[in-house]
């Protein structure tokens, strides 16, 4: 990506292009660029603490932060704390846990990054220099017991290392000029004094000093008589030259930028965020409420269409009412002629329909016989018949019920033979008993061998017609 | 504050985006309310429909078996027993002659009994039938054509080639001075 580097002192911005082309500028005076910046905070202003703890899986970073942080400065309010872990470490009395706690002053870096913002700069984000050099000092001090010093201007860092790990910083300003004959033995001897620290403190020798991104100034010959005076091995890692040490070190390291400290508070992000894309906000916003709004009225006018709609069908429901009212007179009509009807069953129940049984005596009377006489009374009450039944040991007939309707019928046989007579006369008695409306028979035979004449009386089964329901 | 300063007017238009939401929603939960008031009238509409056509075809019926069954028309209204008496005649008169009956002869009681509102005159008819259908189709006429006379009786008697018979029968009427009493 190709990204600009930046380095922030005080109303100075130092820059270092992606295609190596440095330049330094008032912050005011910085030309509006349409890039992705990293940003290297001004370190005179950042507060470190090492928070060094006997590890536990149960540590918990942000307690930790929130317990150090404000020890770090005076007013906690005006900071934001942030940090990391830089590493373990084994020790006598166990294994131990390094972390840096960094205090960054909020109203700077809104500040900054406002300034940043109104020139167009998107600062991608923002570093501390210590962490930066820590981070990138790892890989020079792979090995044995020593120090990285880098040297901004007149401003020396120093950075201990124990078998590679990283255990102390210090940071003094050189009172000698910096090409001048005493800045060899003012070196040396401060070289001297962190070795003796580091010899108390971590109970090792220093054997080494390696000098960073030397100034022009850090000649070998002067790498050489530090070395002499000063007791470790001084070793310059690149020529030395005019690059800006910060900006050359960050363009090294940006692959490591995701491992560093960002020192924007979330709130400010936020903001920088929403300042970035206000714009695209603003829209994305108006479109939602376009669109919503745009819902809204079109559901609104599918409610008015469909309240007016049911209004009409209301209407026309309503208009039923008349209509079905003057239809229930069928009802009432009907409930009436229910009632006549019943009545009418009623009094045709009093029928005899005594057709029934004449009509069917056509159907089983066979050629052959000739019915002579038929007699018939609804209402006999005749002893005669009755007597007869009941005097050949038949049903009797129930008194108090109404009367029961017989059927006297004498009839002829025709055949001439005896036989032939009788037993058209049997078929014929046989046929009347299956009859359906024949409830019992009596038959006088006594003249049918002499002159074929027999008298059937025929108790007939009640015929009742249904009622209308 | 800064924050909403920098985006208040993306604030305003969430906050209209929001408020056409709410509107949306509760116009949407009214608009449900309409549908299922609509579908209760359709359902309302499709069942009075149904009502209307039953009542429609009832109320064709009700001219097919008003008729039918009237007890009207069963149980005629004279405006005296005379008039009931006459017809009873002729109506009598007419079913014999319908049945092809010859030389025939009525008798028709001088008084009826009265019985729930409905009187009940007695007669008796004679004739001579060629053949025993047209006394078969007597019996039916008298019975299940109205008005309505009752079979109480009845002799047949074979007579050369044809069938004399004697027939009982009650005759039932109302009078109208009586009607609705």
């Amino acid at each position: 990506m190709k990204r600009v580097y930046l380095h922030w002192e005080g109303e100075w911005i130092h820059g270092l292009r992606w295609d190596g082309e440095k330049f330094t500028t008032r912050i005011l005076a910085l030309p509006r660029m349409r890039r992705k910046v990293l940003l290297l905070f001004d370190d005179s202003l950042l507060q470190y603490k090492l928070v060094e703890l006997p590890f536990s899986p149960r540590l918990n970073f942000k307690k930790i932060l929130r317990a150090e942080g404000p020890s770090i400065v005076e007013e906690p309010s005006a900071y934001y704390f942030t940090g990391r872990v830089l590493g373990k470490m084994r020790k006598r009395e166990g294994e131990r846990i390094t972390y840096l706690i960094c205090a960054v002053p909020r109203r700077e870096v809104e500040g900054i990054l406002e300034l940043l913002h109104d020139r167009g700069v998107k600062v991608e984000k923002v570093i501390s220099p210590l962490d930066l050099l820590i981070e990138r000092g790892r890989d020079w001090a792979a090995e044995g017991n020593g120090c990285l010093v880098l040297i901004d201007q007149k401003k020396v860092y120093i950075l201990f290392f124990r078998e590679g790990n990283f255990v102390f910083y210090r940071t003094f300003t050189l009172t000698s000029e910096v090409e001048g004959p005493d800045v060899g033995e003012e070196l040396a001897m401060e070289l001297r004094r962190s070795s003796l620290y580091l010899q108390q403190e971590f109970k090792v020798g220093g054997e080494w000093a390696k000098v960073v991104i030397p100034p022009r100034w850090f000649t070998q010959e002067l790498a050489d008589e530090v070395t002499a005076r000063g007791g470790l091995r001084v070793e310059l890692l690149r020529p030395p030259s005019d690059q800006p040490p910060w900006l050359q070190l960050l363009a090294e390291a940006d692959g490591a930028v995701g491992r560093l400290l960002s020192l924007v508070p979330p709130d400010v992000k936020v903001l920088d965020f929403a300042k970035r894309h206000c714009a695209t906000i603003t829209l994305i916003a108006f479109g939602f409420a376009l669109l919503t709004s745009s819902w809204a009225m079109i559901k609104y006018w599918e409610y008015r269409e469909e309240r007016a709609f049911l209004r009409k069908k209301e209407e026309i429901l309503r208009q039923w009412e008349p209509i079905l009212q003057k239809k229930e007179e069928s009802y009432r009509k009907l409930q009436a002629l229910k009632e006549e009807a019943q009545k009418v069953s009623r009094h045709l129940q009093e029928r005899s329909l005594i057709y029934l049984p004449m009509e069917t005596f056509a159907y089983i009377t066979p050629r052959g016989i000739h019915l002579k006489e038929i007699n018939w009374e609804r209402a006999s009450s005749n002893p005669r018949e009755k007597g007869r039944f009941e005097a050949r040991g038949r049903r009797p007939v129930k008194e108090g019920l109404p009367p029961i309707p017989f059927l006297k019928v004498v009839a002829v046989a025709d055949p001439k033979g005896m036989e032939a007579r009788y037993d058209l006369f049997q078929r014929f008695i046989s046929d009347l008993k299956e009859a359906p409306f024949v409830e019992e028979i009596d038959v006088d035979d006594s003249s049918l061998l002499q002159d074929g004449t027999f008298e059937v009386t025929v108790r007939l089964r009640k015929i009742v017609a249904h009622e209308v329901d | 504050m800064r924050l909403i300063k920098l985006l208040k007017f993306s604030a305003l238009f969430v906050a209209i985006g929001i408020v056409a939401i709410g509107y949306g929603l509760y116009v949407e939960a009214k608009l449900k309310g309409i549908y299922r008031r609509e579908e209760e009238i359709a359902r309302l509409d499709r069942d009075r429909k149904n009502v209307f056509r039953s009542l429609e075809e009832l109320r064709k019926q009700i001219d097919y078996y008003s008729e039918q069954y009237s007890l009207d028309r069963w149980v005629p209204f004279f405006s005296d027993p005379l008039t009931a008496r006459i017809f009873l005649r002729r109506h009598i008169a007419g079913l014999l002659d319908h049945s092809h009956a010859r030389a025939f002869s009525m008798e028709v009681s001088p008084g009826a009994k009265k019985r729930g509102g409905i009187y009940y005159l007695g007669a008796k008819a004679r004739g001579r039938f060629r053949n025993y259908r047209d006394l078969v189709r007597l019996l039916l006429n008298l019975e299940r054509e109205a008005p309505l006379c009752m079979v109480e009786g009845l002799e047949c008697e074979k007579s050369g080639e044809e069938i004399e018979v004697s027939v009982e029968l009650t005759f039932t009427y109302r009078l109208k001075e009586e009607k609705g009493g």
